[in-house]
């Protein structure tokens, strides 16, 4: 029977999403399409593909695939489905696509697939998708709209209106399957058992923090090479596994950042290395951090450089510390602060002496524009006190803190005591 | 594979009142030339639509559709604003040519060009109009309510004869209308409210899956027997209990077809009849939780840090938290656990991935360029019961997570 070869043929192809294919092949041969389907599923779990394959193969039905990050507005939607269609029409309203869809020269069933399709909620006020999943009933072609995202139907539910749709969920590739799938791709076929037991290696680290199937096959493609070097530098002999795991462990957590991330290791050091700013730029970042993760009442205590006394009331802050520690200011993110603080705290922590002025204040408002320092308030741009809020992480001020050999520590307050 | 559309659903009959009362009121607007509007009012899925092209149907038996009357459809979804709609209208008026060259002043201008055309056709007696306009609620969304405004005009000082009947899901569609739209419309208003009925539900489910016409190449005997067969499936106890759930959870026919779509595409040459189990599991597969689905597909790590989100909206009674209090709590249950640990930037990725699944969301009002992304802080969308179900199917969940969970949730 030609349908279910078509069906093994699918499924020879793409593995492991059986059911998935089942299922569509059936809804897309029906010669009533239903008009609203809703695939959904996590990333690369072979929803286009599979979507994309299983229409293909079907020869009455023609289609228009559409990416829905490419439609910035419902023009493109239209216009883009209308020419893989064949039409050239302009379009910009549904009116007018209903209408060009209507006379369409090819008649037969119409299968709309829209990618991402969460993308399309905030297109004409929303409703986009009502409008779309109506185009069956309104133009009364046998049209099958296929909504393929990542997340579920419900929020979808805005307003009034869509239809509900026949839902397929793709559920994520289990161990053995991702496994199997990176199997396939096996770079060198004559070592095909080394290159599993290095797979499983890989899933160990990885598999706990990402089940993304396109991560995995990335890092597996970037590590195979450091894996295979001491077996062709003839170092470790490929039967001993466990040496193996020990020389490419270290490599695979060390870049767990760098690979996994895809970014340079550390952020904050690096930038706040790289970065040239001015001396006093320095100081008063360092001082807006101070100003924003220590509370006010404490500022005496901190910054004062009178020694007395200083023993005694430690313990206050002591137990204060044991009292609230999720209340502690790097949980909670910075506070606001008002310039005179941040002022009086610069002067405090700068060693030399510094005439108030317009220089410093230029630079506080070039921080500003570099958004290390946010400006809050908007309202109140011009009356009262301007107020600031330190943006950037602990990471990058400890890293010009030892540029200029300041001793970050000793002035915060959840460090100090 | 066999599925019988629409077709087999017929208009209700505690609606065949409403029925013959707007039949009736088009019947008079095309036979005497009277002026009516009117509303219907129901709930989705309540079968306007139907009800609406049922009299149209009937009324084409009764009338010449030729000579007497013209049906214009307008769709609010489509027609999204005057110009499109005026548009619309003349091209199902088969006015296009007319109007080609000709600039008009104003809507009314335009609208009544058309009107007119229609009366040159036959001086002594005009053309009746029926408007039929879906989803009435939103064109009261367009500026000035301009259409509205003109076609209870024409409608109410009786230029020309026409019919305008809207259809709607808004049970207050009413006070939409600008006061001088409300003055001109008639109050006329029908409502067409089901009440959830089980026996009907069952009857349906059994209407939508037999054979009415019979497809050709399929034998007289399979026929029969299938429908038989499905008259059976319907006394099935355990079919029974799963389409009296199903009922009670959303009784609109739209997804007892779809269910059933999705079960006949279960049927094959092995597998000639419909089995109950087809049926339950077919309910299973449209109607069970999202979210939780998306769970059992989360990584460990994503999952530990949702728990810890939970646990921290449990302590701090619903109010949001940010990826740094996360954070911290994740350390904190890592600190004794032989579990591998990772790093701030991963636990970060893992939180931004949940954003993109909307599991968790950014609470309103605070732009994210002004607060670093560590602090944004977010509200959790998930229950603990969905949790808890993700949880206990999650193939090889390390025990120390199982652990969390019991103290989290």
């Amino acid at each position: 029977m030609e349908i279910n070869s078509r069906k093994e043929n699918l499924k020879a192809e793409i593995p492991h999403r059986e059911q998935q294919i089942e299922i569509l092949v059936d809804i897309i041969q029906s010669n009533a399409l239903p008009p609203f389907l809703y695939v959904y599923g996590h990333t690369s779990t072979g929803k286009s593909l599979v979507v994309q394959r299983v229409i293909e193969s079907v020869e009455r039905v023609q289609y228009a695939a559409i990416h829905c990050i490419e439609c910035l507005s419902p023009r493109f939607l239209y216009e883009s489905v209308l020419e893989q269609l064949g039409s050239q029409e302009r379009c910009d309203n549904a009116n007018d696509f209903a209408r060009y869809l209507k006379q369409l020269s090819d008649t037969r069933p119409i299968c709309i697939v829209l990618d991402k399709a969460e993308r399309m909620r905030d297109l004409s006020d929303g409703m986009i998708i009502p409008t779309l999943t109506k185009i069956p009933e309104f133009t009364g072609l046998n049209i099958c709209i296929v909504l393929i995202s990542e997340i579920p139907f419900e929020k979808f539910r805005c307003g009034t209106g869509s239809l509900d749709p026949i839902q397929i969920f793709f559920p994520q590739y289990s161990k053995e399957e991702i496994l199997d799938l990176l199997m396939k791709e096996c770079p060198q076929p004559e070592h095909s058992s080394l290159y599993q037991t290095y797979l499983s290696m890989i899933l160990g680290v990885f598999l706990v923090a990402c089940r993304d199937f396109c991560e995995l096959r990335y890092i597996a493609a970037q590590h195979w090479e450091a894996f295979m070097e001491p077996i062709h530098s003839g170092e470790i002999d490929k039967t001993q596994s466990v040496k193996l795991w020990r020389h490419l462990e270290p490599k695979l957590r060390s870049s767990l950042n760098q690979v996994y991330v895809r970014g340079p290791d550390a952020c904050g050091t690096q930038i706040g290395l790289k970065m040239e700013l001015p001396f006093f730029s320095k100081f008063l970042i360092i001082a807006a951090y101070l100003a924003s993760y220590n509370p006010a009442r404490y500022d005496r205590r901190l910054f004062v450089k009178a020694k007395e006394g200083r023993k005694n009331k430690d313990k206050g802050l002591k137990s204060l510390k044991k009292q609230k520690l999720h209340n502690a200011a790097r949980l909670m993110g910075p506070k606001v602060f008002p310039i005179d603080r941040l002022m009086a705290i610069f002067y405090s922590i700068v060693e030399e002496r510094v005439t108030p002025s317009l220089n410093i204040f230029v630079q506080i408002s070039t921080l500003v524009s570099l958004k290390l320092i946010t400006h809050t308030g908007s309202a109140a741009m011009f009356q009262g006190v301007p107020k600031y809020r330190c943006n950037a992480g602990y990471d990058l001020v400890r890293s010009l803190a030892r540029t200029v050999n300041f001793e970050l520590g000793r002035y915060l307050y959840d460090t100090t005591v | 594979m066999v599925f019988n559309n629409h077709s087999s659903i017929s208009v209700p009959d505690e609606f065949l009142e409403h029925k013959n009362y707007v039949f009736n009121l088009l019947k008079s607007t095309v036979q005497n030339g009277e002026n009516n509007s009117a509303l219907l009012i129901g709930p989705r899925g309540s079968g306007k639509t139907l009800l609406i092209n049922s009299v149209l149907a009937d009324l084409e038996a009764v009338c010449d559709f030729e000579k007497d009357y013209v049906v214009i459809k307008l769709h609010g979804f489509f027609q999204t604003d005057d110009r499109i709609a005026i548009q619309e209208i003349t091209r199902q008026l088969f006015l296009e040519e007319e109007t080609a060259g000709r600039a008009f002043g104003s809507f009314s201008e335009n609208l009544n060009f058309l009107l007119d055309s229609l009366k040159m056709a036959d001086r002594k007696k005009a053309k009746s109009i029926i408007f039929i306009m879906d989803e009435f609620d939103q064109f009261c969304q367009h500026k000035n309510q301009t259409l509205l405004y003109n076609l209870f005009d024409v409608c109410q000082s009786a230029q020309a004869p026409m019919a305008v009947i809207g259809l709607t899901c808004r049970m207050d569609a009413i006070s939409l209308f600008e006061k001088r739209v409300r003055s001109r419309f008639s109050h006329r208003q029908i409502y067409l409210l089901v009440k959830p009925d089980f026996t009907r539900y069952t009857e349906t489910f059994v209407n939508l899956l037999q054979l009415v016409r019979a497809p050709p190449g399929l034998k007289p005997i399979y026929v029969r027997s299938w429908d038989k067969s499905i008259k059976d499936l319907a006394q099935d106890p355990l079919v029974e209990g799963t389409l009296k759930k199903l009922f009670n959870l959303n009784p609109k026919l739209r997804l007892l077809q779809n269910i059933l779509l999705v079960a006949v595409c279960r049927l094959g040459k092995n597998h000639p009849f419909l089995s109950s189990k087809d049926i339950v599991s077919a309910i299973e597969s449209q109607t069970t939780d999202c979210k939780t689905l998306q769970l059992a597909g989360l990584s460990v790590l994503e999952l530990q840090l949702l728990l810890c989100m939970k646990y921290l909206d449990k302590i701090y009674f619903g109010e949001p938290c940010n990826y740094e209090m996360a954070f911290y709590e994740y350390t904190k249950q890592m600190k004794s656990s032989s579990m591998q640990k990772f790093d701030r930037q991963i636990a970060m990725k893992a939180m931004e991935h949940l954003e993109t699944l909307e599991l968790i969301r950014p609470v309103e009002g605070v732009s994210c360029s002004k607060v670093q992304k560590e602090f944004v802080v977010y509200h959790i969308l998930i229950t603990s019961e969905q949790l808890t179900a993700a949880l206990s199917k999650y193939p090889n969940l390390p025990t120390e997570v199982k652990q969390l969970a019991d103290t989290c949730l």
